[in-house]
């Protein structure tokens, strides 16, 4: 047997001392599959390995998710407020609403940063010789956020992330008639 | 609870389709799958959580250890049956593709 073998070996028999109760067996799978694995290959150790070093960060999410969950229900305790396991039950539609208020916050927050950096934005055009104007300031700030939002809501969509999407475009649907209402009004 | 249809997860339930009734290995899965232990494992776990997969040591013998194995529950056929239907329907993307109730 190989340094990389032995390696490997010793690495899971580590793990599998300080894997969570529930997924001992996991982590006793994972040991168990080491003695097949590159038995046929010139590389078969390092393989192994590799294939060590990949259960182990199986073993280390599934660690940091149970502590994550601890420390949710230890601030769920601490602050009155519910737990996740008691957020899973909310039903579709309070989740869906939940997405589409995600949707809205996230555009929100793009806005505000922008409306921040527009100042800056105004600048760099002013630098090059661009004069600051309502046009300049729609199509280098207000146009290209829209594009964005349009663009993540739809990479969202595609990622089954529905409701926020909507979020997103609503934001954004208000965004751009609040600028067709300013232009008209000028 | 969801089980998020990945194109991983698409990939472990068409190898398991193949030949549904039989055994298989982690390690097996990894190689006809291309899907590294990392990926692979958390999966299979997922999949076993919703009872979409049966786990059993095999029985090996004496001195030889044990192997974990899987295959599909009755319920996990009839789920990736469905999933591989709705595919070839052109049915990619709808919402409830993506999802497994367990």
């Amino acid at each position: 047997m190989g340094a990389p073998r032995t390696l490997a070996e010793r690495l899971l028999r580590a793990l599998l001392r300080c894997a969570p109760e529930e997924r001992r067996a996991w982590v006793e799978a994972m040991l168990r599959e080491l003695d097949f694995i590159g038995l046929d290959s010139r590389h078969g150790d390092w393989a192994a390995l590799f294939w060590a070093l990949g259960c182990t960060t199986v073993v280390f999410r599934e660690c940091l998710s149970e502590w994550a969950e601890w420390l949710g229900k230890q601030c769920a305790s601490l602050f009155g407020i519910r737990s996740t396991r008691e957020e899973s039950k909310m039903n579709a539609t309070g989740k869906k609403t939940l997405g589409v208020l995600a949707g809205v916050g996230i555009a929100l927050a793009f806005g505000v940063g922008l409306f921040f950096l527009r100042n800056v934005i105004a600048d760099v055009l002013l630098a090059v010789g661009i004069q600051k104007s309502m046009w300049t300031h729609i199509l280098s700030v207000i146009l290209p956020a829209e594009i964005i939002v349009v663009v993540a809501a739809i990479v969202l969509w595609r990622k089954q992330r529905a409701p926020i999407a909507i979020g997103m475009l609503l934001t954004g649907f208000v965004m751009a008639a609040h600028v067709v209402v300013t232009v008209a009004t000028h | 609870m969801k089980l998020k249809l990945s194109p991983q997860t698409l990939l472990i339930l068409e190898a398991f389709l193949d030949h549904p009734a039989e055994w298989k290995y982690g390690y097996d899965l990894s190689r006809s799958t291309g899907l590294k232990s990392g990926t692979l494992y958390p999966l299979l776990m997922r999949l076993a959580d919703r009872k979409l997969l049966e786990t059993a040591w095999e029985t090996s013998d004496p001195g030889k250890p044990p192997r974990h194995m899987y295959r599909f529950t009755p319920e996990g056929m009839q789920f990736a049956r469905e999933k591989r239907q709705a595919r070839a329907t052109g049915q990619v993307g709808a919402p409830v593709l993506n999802e497994a109730r367990g």
